[in-house]
Parts: structure tokens; sequence; C-alpha cells
């Protein structure tokens, strides 16, 4: 490689760093995401019909344990 | 290589015409079909950057600098690939106002701000060596930088407010109207004099140029639609939680 190198290699650079680095802080993001969603769905269950049928069934459960 | 290349080129876009109708048509999840592209991506990176780099020949005119296009040109294939997502996303939240479609035109605006940064970046890089200057109000440039302001903007404005459904209602016009001014990027060259060459066609550049050119936006397009799948999910999570508690606000 002659002429321009330089301007190559900061191209090329460039677009690593950029892809590179929101990719990580995607995949970083996503992961704290997917923790405090399954934290919530422990405490709250998940959201929609399907959640508080789970949750009334949790309640039964925790009842049937204190009887 | 001329001769297996462009085979392999023809099968990895079987591959995403195949994968894509798979996901759009629900048999493929998101989760399942972004894995898929990203696990693709990543070689087909390596094997475009070296047909870029080593394998192509130089161009005629600009000399070794010319292999900057095969990072710049592909930046656009992202950027039309992100803000696509973005307007269809738009489109179908403002008919059904499913709230799945604004998470959609989230992350396709947020992805392709990230390859408009690029774009800009490299093509500015690109125009050092070439035109003797890193910036110029060029119809092609300042169309380019203007959508890029509009999409910032689309982003600012979903951190202002607050409400999730004025939210969605608001920025998916604000996408609907950022997405007009891409046909104006892409014939500004066409329709003024200006300092940035025209589209180049397949039969004016060397095969070997065309080779590496398609393998990196395959590429680009495939990480592309990896980096979609989990900023959605992403959205989606967020927003879940966002509504539950927005719902128990008011109704508390």
């Amino acid at each position: 490689m002659t002429g321009g190198t330089g301007f190559i290699a900061a191209a090329y650079l460039f677009a690593a760093l950029i892809l590179g680095a929101y990719s990580v802080g995607l995949a970083r993001r996503l992961r704290r995401e997917r923790t405090s969603s399954r934290m919530r769905d422990f405490r709250h269950g998940p959201p929609g019909p399907a959640g508080a049928a789970q949750t009334a069934d949790r309640k039964q459960a925790s009842m049937t344990r204190a009887k | 290589m001329l001769t297996i290349g462009p085979i392999v080129v023809y099968l990895l876009i079987a591959f995403v015409l195949v994968t894509l109708g798979l996901r759009l048509s629900g048999r493929l999840p998101a989760s399942a079909f972004g894995s898929l592209w990203g696990w693709a991506g990543l070689p087909l990176l390596a094997a475009g950057s070296y047909l870029g780099l080593a394998w192509s020949p130089a161009d005629w005119q600009m000399g070794e600098v010319q292999r900057i296009m095969y990072v710049h040109f592909p930046s656009w294939v992202g950027t039309g690939a992100g803000y696509s997502t973005a307007l269809v996303a738009s489109v179908l939240y403002l008919a059904k106002r499913e709230p799945r479609f604004d998470y959609w035109a989230h992350a396709g605006v947020e992805v392709g701000l990230v390859f408009n940064a690029l774009g800009l970046i490299t093509g500015s890089i690109w125009g050092r060596p070439t035109w003797g200057i890193w910036w110029t109000w060029d119809p092609r440039l300042t169309s380019t930088a203007v959508m890029f302001i509009i999409f910032v903007g689309y982003l600012v404005l979903r951190a202002y407010i607050e409400e999730p459904d004025t939210r969605a209602r608001f920025t998916s016009a604000v996408a609907i109207i950022g997405f007009l001014n891409l046909p104006v990027v892409y014939f500004s060259v066409r329709w003024w004099r200006t300092l940035h060459q025209p589209q180049s066609t397949p039969e004016t550049v060397a095969p070997e140029m065309v080779l590496a050119l398609r393998t990196m936006m395959l590429a680009f397009l495939l990480v592309c639609g990896w980096m979609l799948t989990r900023r959605w999910e992403l959205a989606r999570l967020r927003g879940e939680a966002e509504r539950g508690s927005w719902e128990l606000e008011t109704v508390g």
C-alpha cells in the first residue's frame, strides 16, 4: 500500500471503533435490562393477563403454605 | 476467486431473503433471526475487509485511498436499512397503535444513526486526500447532515415526552418526515452539480471491486440486522416496564 495509507487506516479504525463500541454497549444494556426484567417478573409477574394469572397463582400457593 | 466469489455472494443474498421472509412471516423469532445474521455477518466482515484492503486492485485515478469506499458505501446500506425500518414501523404504529411498532421505529432510528455517523466520518476522511478538504456544503453532504440532525432530533424528542403513546405518535411523524429526506440524499448527485461523484454501476467498476463491495455491503447489512433485533428487544423490555408503571401511576 502506498499513498493514503493513513487515511485508509483511519477510516477502517473508525468503522471498527464505532460499530464495535455500539455493539458492546448494546449487548451490555440488553443484559442489564434482561436482568431487571427478570427481577420485575419475579416480584410482580410479567405484564398483561399472563402476569396477573401468575401473580394470582403465586398468592394462592403462599396462602396454601400458610394454612 | 472471481468464479466462486459471486456464487457465494448470491447464496448469501438468498440466505438474507429467506431468513427475512421467515422473520416477517413470524416463523423465525426476532432473537434467533438477529443471532443468525450476527454470526453470518462477523466472518463476512473479515472476508470483506481482506478483499477490500488486500485483494481488490487500486483505483486508476484515486489510487489506494479508494479502498475507503469498502467501509464508506456499506455504511449507507446500514443507514438505509435502519431508517427504512423506522419508516415502515412508524407508518404501522400510526395505523395500528401497537407499541411493538414504536419499539421497532426507535431501534431503526438509533441503529440508522450509528451507520449514518460512520458514513459521514469515513466520507470526510475520504474527502481530505481526494478533494483536499474535510467538509464542504455540497448538496449530497449537506442533505446527509440534515438527515442526521433530523434523526438526532427524533431521539431528543423521545427523551422529552413522558407519556408513551403521545411520544410514539409524535416521534412516528418525525421519523416519516425525516425519511422524506432520503430520496433527496440519493438523487442529490443527479439533481445538482456536486463535488460528490454520482453513483457507480457494476458495469463501470472492476469485477474485483464489485465483489469486495458486495461482500462488505452484505456484511454491514447482516450486522445492522443483528443490531436492530437487539435494540428492538431493549426497547421492548424498557417499553413494557415503562407502560406498566405509567398505567399504575395514572390508575393510582
